[in-house]
C-alpha cells in the first residue's frame, strides 16, 4: 500500500491570491444559484487532534478579492438564499481581516436577505468587538465546543476550560442577540465518559440555542487515529470511518448512547418550530426534578410519544428520515416537522406534563 | 495550433452548491499554472444531485487526456469508483485522479487500489500536485515526490498488484 503522511507545506499555495478567483473569472452560471461557498481562508492555525484541516497552515485570500466575490455572487445571483463563508475560525486567526468580512457580509446579507453561515472556535468568544459586528439576524454562528470534560479537551488540544467556554457563549448570546446560534459537540471522543457527555449535552441544551452532535470520526494515519488505536478505539473499516468503540464506552455503550442522542433530538426538533412550545419546554424543564433535567424532559416526551398512537407516526418518520441520511451525526436543521406534527407533538406533550405532575415530578 | 492538454473536472461538492473547490483547480491550472495557456479543464456537472448516473458522455465528449473527481460525503464513492473503470475501459491511457482534499471528502485508499482504474489520489489541497502530475505528463519527466499525493499505477507495478 501507498505511504501516506502529512501535507507539508511546499505541496500547498501559500499566497492564494495567485490563484484566480472562479466566480470573477465567470466559471459559473449563477442566475439559479440559491447557495454559495465564499472561501475567505484555507487551513487552519489550530491543532485540535480530531481534525484533518488543520493539516495545513491557516492562509487569507486577499479581503479585496474577497470582497468583489461577494459583490459579484449578490450581482449575479439573484435567487441567493444562503451563503457559506469558509474560514476556520472566523474569530482567530487575522483580526483586521474578520473586522473587514464582518462589515462586508452584514452589509450585504441585510440588502440582499440571505443568510450568511460561518464557523468560530468558543475560545475567541471574547473578542467583544467582532462579537458585536456580528449581531445580524441574517448571522447563522456555528460555534465548536466539543466537551465540556476538561481531560477530553486537554487531549484533543482545546481550552481546557468549561468556566470560561460556558462564559463565552454566555458572551456571544449577549454580544449577538439576533444572530442564529448553533453549539456543536462530539460524541465518542477519548475520555468522554456516558456521563460527562450527557453533562456537556444538558448544558448545551440549556442554553437555548441550538446544538448539534457529531459522531466521532477517526480518519486514519491522522495523530488522533494512531492516539487512539493503543487506546481500544474501534472504528468503522469504511468511509466515514465513525467511531464505534472508545476507552470509556463498549459498542453496546456507544450504540445505546447514539439511539440516546437520536430521542433527545426528536423532541427538541418541534422547538425550533413554535416559539411557544419552546418557552413551555424550557420552563418545564426548570421545574423538573430530575437530574439533567433538559434532556430527562426530552427523554421522557420520546418515550411518552412512541407509546401513543397520535405520535408514533411522527416519531416513526422522524427516525426513517434520521435513518435515511446514513449519518450518525445529529444537525438541529436536517430533519423537517410539518405543522400538523408540531401541533401533535405539542398536545402530547400537555399530556405528559399532566403525568409529570401526577407523578410529583414537575415543581410549581 | 497545438492541442492543449484537457482535463475534466467533475464538478461534485454540496448538493446544491456550485463546486468552488473543484473550480480553484481549474482556474489555478489554466491561467496561473506553470502550464498556463496549455491546458483546458472543462468542468462536467452531473445532472442528478448526488449520483454520477448518465454524466459517461458528457466527460468522453471532450477527449479528455485526465479526468478528475472530488469525492464528498454525500456523493456515492462506489459509482465514482465503478465510473473510474469504465472510463479506463473507454481509454486506458487516461489518467483518473481523484482530488480529496478535506475529511468530508476522503476516499479510502484501498478501494481505489481495487479497481486498479485510479492513477492518483491528492490528499489536500490539490493545485500543485496536479500541477506536477500534468507537468510529468506532458514533458514526458519524473514525477516529484510528495507528501499528499498518492500514486496508485506506480504502486500497483511495485507491488506487482
Amino acid at each position: 500500500m501507498p505511504e501516506r503522511g502529512e501535507a507539508d507545506r511546499g505541496t500547498v499555495i501559500q499566497d492564494l491570491s495567485v490563484i484566480p478567483s472562479p466566480y470573477l473569472s465567470g466559471v459559473f452560471d449563477l442566475t439559479d444559484t440559491r447557495s454559495v461557498e465564499l472561501v475567505l481562508a484555507r487551513g487552519c492555525g489550530m491543532k485540535c487532534s480530531y481534525c484533518a484541516i488543520n493539516e495545513t497552515p491557516l492562509r487569507y485570500f486577499p479581503f479585496e478579492r474577497f470582497k468583489a466575490e461577494l459583490d459579484y455572487v449578490t450581482a449575479h445571483a439573484p435567487k441567493l438564499e444562503d451563503m457559506l463563508v469558509t474560514v476556520a475560525d472566523m474569530y482567530g486567526g487575522n483580526d483586521e481581516i474578520s473586522v473587514k468580512a464582518l462589515t462586508a457580509l452584514k452589509e450585504a446579507a441585510e440588502k440582499y436577505k440571505f443568510r450568511v453561515l460561518f464557523y468560530v472556535n468558543v475560545l475567541n468568544l471574547d473578542k467583544d468587538f467582532l462579537l458585536r459586528m456580528s449581531d445580524c439576524e441574517y448571522f447563522d454562528i456555528e460555534v465548536g465546543i466539543q466537551s465540556l470534560n476538561p481531560n477530553v479537551l486537554r487531549m484533543c488540544h482545546r481550552l481546557p476550560d468549561p468556566e470560561k467556554i460556558k462564559a463565552n457563549v454566555e458572551n456571544l448570546k449577549k454580544l449577538a442577540p439576533r444572530a442564529q446560534i448553533f453549539l456543536g459537540l462530539i460524541s465518542c471522543l477519548p475520555g468522554d465518559t456516558e456521563a460527562s457527555y450527557l453533562d456537556s449535552l444538558e448544558w448545551a441544551i440549556s442554553t437555548r440555542v441550538n446544538v448539534g452532535v457529531n459522531h466521532l470520526r477517526i480518519i486514519p494515519d491522522t495523530e488522533l487515529y494512531r492516539t487512539c488505536a493503543g487506546m481500544g478505539f474501534k472504528v468503522s473499516p469504511v468511509y466515514p470511518y465513525f467511531v464505534t468503540k472508545t476507552d470509556k464506552l463498549s459498542e453496546k455503550q456507544v450504540s445505546v448512547l447514539t439511539d440516546y442522542t437520536t430521542d433527545i433530538f426528536f423532541a427538541l426538533r418541534p422547538l425550533s418550530f413554535s416559539e411557544k412550545f419552546k418557552t413551555d419546554y424550557f420552563a418545564t424543564a426548570e421545574k423538573l426534578k430530575t437530574d439533567l433535567p433538559h434532556i430527562a424532559l426530552a427523554r421522557f416526551m420520546a418515550d411518552w410519544c412512541k407509546k401513543r398512537p397520535d405520535s408514533l407516526p411522527v416519531y416513526e418518520r422522524y427516525i426513517h428520515g434520521y435513518m435515511e441520511t446514513g449519518s450518525l451525526d445529529h444537525d438541529p436543521r436536517t430533519s423537517f416537522m410539518s405543522d400538523e406534527a408540531v401541533r401533535i407533538l405539542y398536545r402530547e406533550y400537555g399530556l405528559l406534563k399532566n403525568m409529570l405532575k401526577k407523578r410529583g415530578l414537575l415543581g410549581d | 495550433m497545438e492541442k492543449k492538454y484537457t482535463i475534466v473536472a467533475v464538478g461534485t461538492g454540496d448538493p446544491g452548491k456550485m463546486p468552488v473547490w473543484v473550480a480553484y483547480v481549474k482556474t489555478y491550472m489554466e491561467k496561473a499554472s506553470s502550464l498556463k495557456g496549455r491546458v483546458d479543464m472543462p468542468l462536467v456537472f452531473p445532472s442528478i444531485p448526488k449520483s454520477f448516473d448518465g454524466i459517461m458522455p458528457s466527460i468522453v465528449a471532450h477527449n479528455p487526456d485526465m479526468v478528475t473527481f472530488t469525492p464528498h460525503e454525500d456523493w456515492d464513492n462506489k459509482q465514482l469508483l465503478d465510473l473510474c473503470v469504465e472510463l479506463k475501459a473507454w481509454n486506458k491511457d487516461v489518467t483518473v485522479v481523484i482530488c480529496a482534499e478535506n475529511p468530508r471528502n476522503r476516499m479510502q485508499v484501498e478501494a481505489a487500489v481495487e479497481t486498479g482504474a485510479v492513477d492518483y489520489i491528492i490528499h489536500g489541497e490539490a493545485e500543485i500536485p496536479l500541477e506536477k502530475i500534468v507537468e510529468a505528463d506532458i514533458k514526458g519527466t519524473d514525477l516529484p515526490r510528495m507528501d499528499n499525493l498518492l500514486c496508485l499505477s506506480a504502486a500497483k507495478q511495485t507491488a506487482g498488484l
